[in-house]
């Protein structure tokens, strides 16, 4: 999975892009020169507020092309604004990626090899979308969702760049398979519609960071009768308390072969 | 990743793995480009790779020849027929025990020696025919063509008959065919063929062209600041018989201005050489502070380490020992940039300013920054940021609106290259009062160092999608060393062309010879010519 070589795919004129962190710098010199070489003629940007207005002020005299040839928009809401996606649009069709990885130079790599230390274990999925698929339904959604999470100049223009008519009049169902959370429709909300009356065993999940009382497995065991969990996780960031979590679940810690080469490799956790 | 073979729903997510090669790079935070720039406009035709004038001379016989010989308008089989000239001046060269440095293809004739079997080929991708061809054109020798490079008819075609009155009878060189890969070659020519031309020394009518090539007494428009650069390494070695001329002594002269011991003519060199210096300190101490970066990296477990740890770590170091040997007294990191200011605009008080270009009396100046980067080999050496920054404020800023003077019209930096216009002197200018500590300041400015850095690594990325010449990963809030790297300097190729002045005996130990002060003269005169026209 290359984020470049989907940012350098041709024949799409739009692109809209949504980060928690973002490297104004980075953004500038590697991924908007890839959209614009691939023929992107308008970029939208989408970021967390408080993460970019330290990054933007910080790098404020290199930036040439903001405002310019990108439009970036500060997200401020309650909680972060989290979302990863990346779409590249045409009056025809549409691509996404959708995934862990910010707009920062360690992000959007991720790693040179599996077994580079250096850069971020990121993760992502690319797909396409075609008019009149649920792929399209669910796209239409999800820009619905972002649209009800960002202030009405930045809506305006979201609404204005992804106006094409083949996503707009496209009544498929959706997949579900395109989430975009926001305070009014949590992942837990989306997760529950999605899975409904749906039991599962086993659970596997990776993340960057955790709590400290598992909230989210005694949901999952709540909610679908998951009885062990898998989790992936950056040890440095996760806080999991096993005098903490809910009565009934044990956390294991499994240092695991893959551990000893970074701290960031992941370690593994397993509960329930 | 082609759009045809995407899935038409989401897949389960893969890894973000973005593979690259190992780029190597010199200029690892684009910072030596403006001052190299400022070089290249004050000085053509010389390059590091090209040491030996005279392969100016012999590559225009070898375009003569190959055209004598009609050969075809063939790029590889003109090459093939030039190695194999160059391939008998080497081995001549070797077998007679006379080997300059910078003779092309000395490592593999040494093994063609050695096998016993004296054969000439071309010896090296890259032969002195090809490597030459900059200099020879900007030397208005040969000029470019798609294939076979041509010979200029007021240069280039007299050198290459002087050259032919000098080896063209020499059979290492005439039974060189334009067909064959390979050809065999006797001991007895190829020493004949060294001992009538040494690459050391150009001599006879090939020398008188080629200084005339270098210095021309008819110069085009574009040759005139060749001819002021060369004049003024003449001059300096008229006026320091005592010593060899180095490159020290250059940029000291350049420093001091020396209006009074030097003509007229030459003041645009000597401020052209002071505004090189100016950007390659700005490089230097940059290229420094990446390297403090790295090597704290490098005792970080995993090689990796909190951004604001690191500055922390920074913050604490002792500089006062290094202030004081700038002349810098009672100054820590704890002090305010505001003071550090101060002090360093008392010592400098501009006493002459010309062309935009302030000078002063005091020892406070570039080359006391490059001495102290050498005396302060650990990570104290990041507090010459600040002053450095300072310093090239107040040499340069005064010219920054004037596109004949201002430095960053004539080094090309930009924001991406850290102009004075457009990063330091708003920067430098709210120090003036500011209660901010000199390492608050310091940390702000290695941070940008390394950014500089990470950005001409993401320019090159532009260029080649599979490179990356980043030797740090940064994520924002930590940092990852990820590669070696040697902090440096700017190259100025005053080295070299002391060097063919040399090789062309207008200087030598004593400092300039009978045939410089003549060239001095003629070039002086030229240049007042020029000027009045203009």
């Amino acid at each position: 999975m290359n984020l470049r070589e989907f940012a350098a795919i041709q024949g799409f004129e739009t692109a809209v892009l949504t980060t928690f962190e973002f490297d104004p710098v980075f953004f500038e010199r590697v991924v908007l020169r890839d959209l614009i070489q691939s023929g992107v003629r308008q970029v939208i940007v989408l970021v967390d507020g408080p993460q970019s207005a330290n990054s933007i002020e910080a790098a404020h005299d290199q930036l040439v092309d903001l405002g310019r040839r990108y439009q970036l928009y500060q997200v401020w809401t309650k909680g972060a604004f989290h979302a990863k996606l990346a779409i590249k649009l045409s009056a025809k069709s549409a691509i996404v990626a959708c995934g862990s990885a910010n707009l920062t130079y360690s992000g959007w790599l991720g790693v040179r090899s599996k077994e580079s230390s250096a850069g971020n274990r990121e993760v992502a999925g690319i797909w396409q979308v075609g008019p009149n698929t649920p792929q399209a339904a669910d796209l239409k959604q999800a820009l619905g969702n972002l649209a009800g999470c960002i202030g009405d100049v930045a809506r305006t223009a979201l609404e204005r760049a992804t106006s094409h008519a083949w996503l707009n009049s496209d009544s498929s169902q959706p997949e579900r398979k395109l989430f975009v959370t926001s305070p009014q429709q949590p992942l837990a909300q989306q997760l529950s519609e999605r899975w409904a009356d749906r039991r599962f065993q086993r659970m596997w999940m990776a993340t960057g960071s955790t709590d400290q009382c598992g909230a989210m497995l005694a949901w999952a065991n709540e909610q679908f009768g998951i009885q062990q969990a898998v989790v992936e996780l950056d040890p440095d960031a996760a806080i999991f308390d096993s005098a903490l979590c809910a009565a009934g679940q044990t956390l294991a810690r499994d240092q695991g072969a893959s551990t000893a080469a970074t701290a960031k490799a992941p370690s593994q956790a397993r509960g329930l | 990743m082609e759009l045809a073979n995407l899935p038409s729903s989401p897949p389960p997510p893969e890894q973000v793995i973005t593979t690259w090669e190992s780029s190597r790079g010199q200029d690892l935070l684009g910072l030596r480009a403006p001052a190299e720039r400022i070089a290249n406009s004050l000085m053509d035709g010389v390059t590091t790779v090209s040491p030996l004038v005279r392969y100016c001379g012999f590559c225009s016989w070898i375009i003569s020849r190959y055209v004598e010989l009609e050969g075809p308008d063939h790029r590889e089989v003109f090459f093939r027929f030039a190695g194999k000239c160059e391939a008998a001046l080497v081995l001549g060269h070797l077998l007679s025990d006379n080997t300059p440095t910078g003779l092309v293809g000395t490592k593999e004739a040494k093994k063609i020696i050695e096998s016993g079997n004296l054969r000439i080929r071309k010896l090296v991708n890259q032969p002195a025919t090809d490597i030459y061809a900059g200099p020879s054109q900007d030397l208005a020798i040969s000029f470019a063509r798609k294939r076979v490079p041509g010979l200029s008819e007021e240069r280039g075609r007299p050198l290459a008959e002087a050259m032919q009155e000098t080896v063209g009878h020499l059979t290492a060189l005439t039974t060189i065919d334009v067909e064959s890969e390979e050809q065999e070659i006797s001991a007895s020519a190829a020493i004949e063929l060294a001992n009538q031309y040494s690459m050391r020394d150009p001599s006879g009518r090939e020398r008188e062209l080629l200084i005339d090539a270098v210095c021309p007494p008819v110069p085009l428009p574009r040759e005139l600041a060749r001819l002021s650069a060369y004049s003024y390494l003449l001059q300096l070695a008229t006026a320091n018989k005592s010593h060899t001329l180095d490159e020290d002594t250059v940029f000291r002269a350049a420093v001091e201005g020396e209006e009074d011991a030097m003509p007229s003519q030459l003041f645009g060199t000597s401020d052209g050489w002071l505004r090189f210096l100016i950007r390659d300190m700005l490089a230097a101490v940059h290229e420094r502070a990446v390297g403090v970066v790295i090597a704290m990296l490098q005792e970080c477990p995993h090689e990796t380490s909190a951004i604001e740890k690191l500055e922390k770590k920074l913050t604490e170091l002792d500089a006062s020992g290094l202030f004081k040997s700038l002349g810098i007294h009672g100054l820590s990191l704890g002090s305010t940039i505001g003071e550090l200011h101060r002090k360093i605009m008392e010592t400098v008080t501009p006493v002459t300013q010309r062309c935009g270009l302030s000078r002063w009396e005091a020892d406070l100046d570039e080359p006391a920054v490059f001495r102290a980067l050498v005396e302060n080999p650990g990570p104290e050496a990041v507090a010459l940021l600040p002053v450095a920054w300072v310093l090239a404020c107040t040499r340069a800023g005064a010219s920054l609106d004037d596109g004949r003077f201002s430095i960053d019209q004539l080094s090309g930096a930009r924001v991406a290259r850290m102009g004075l216009a457009d990063i330091l002197m708003p920067v430098v200018t709210g120090w003036t009062d500011s209660a901010e500590s000199i390492a608050q300041v310091i940390a702000r400015l290695v941070r940008r160092s390394v950014d500089q850095h990470l950005g001409i690594a993401w320019y090159h990325m532009q260029a080649d999608p599979h490179g990356n010449v980043a030797r740090i990963v940064s994520d924002g809030s930590t940092w990852t060393r990820v590669g070696e790297f040697e902090p440096g300097r700017a190259t100025s190729r005053l080295y070299q062309a002391i060097n063919w002045l040399g090789q062309l005996s207008l200087l030598d130990e004593d400092g300039i010879t009978p045939d410089g002060t003549v060239l001095l003269q003629r070039n002086l005169t030229v240049l007042e010519t020029a000027l009045e026209v203009r």
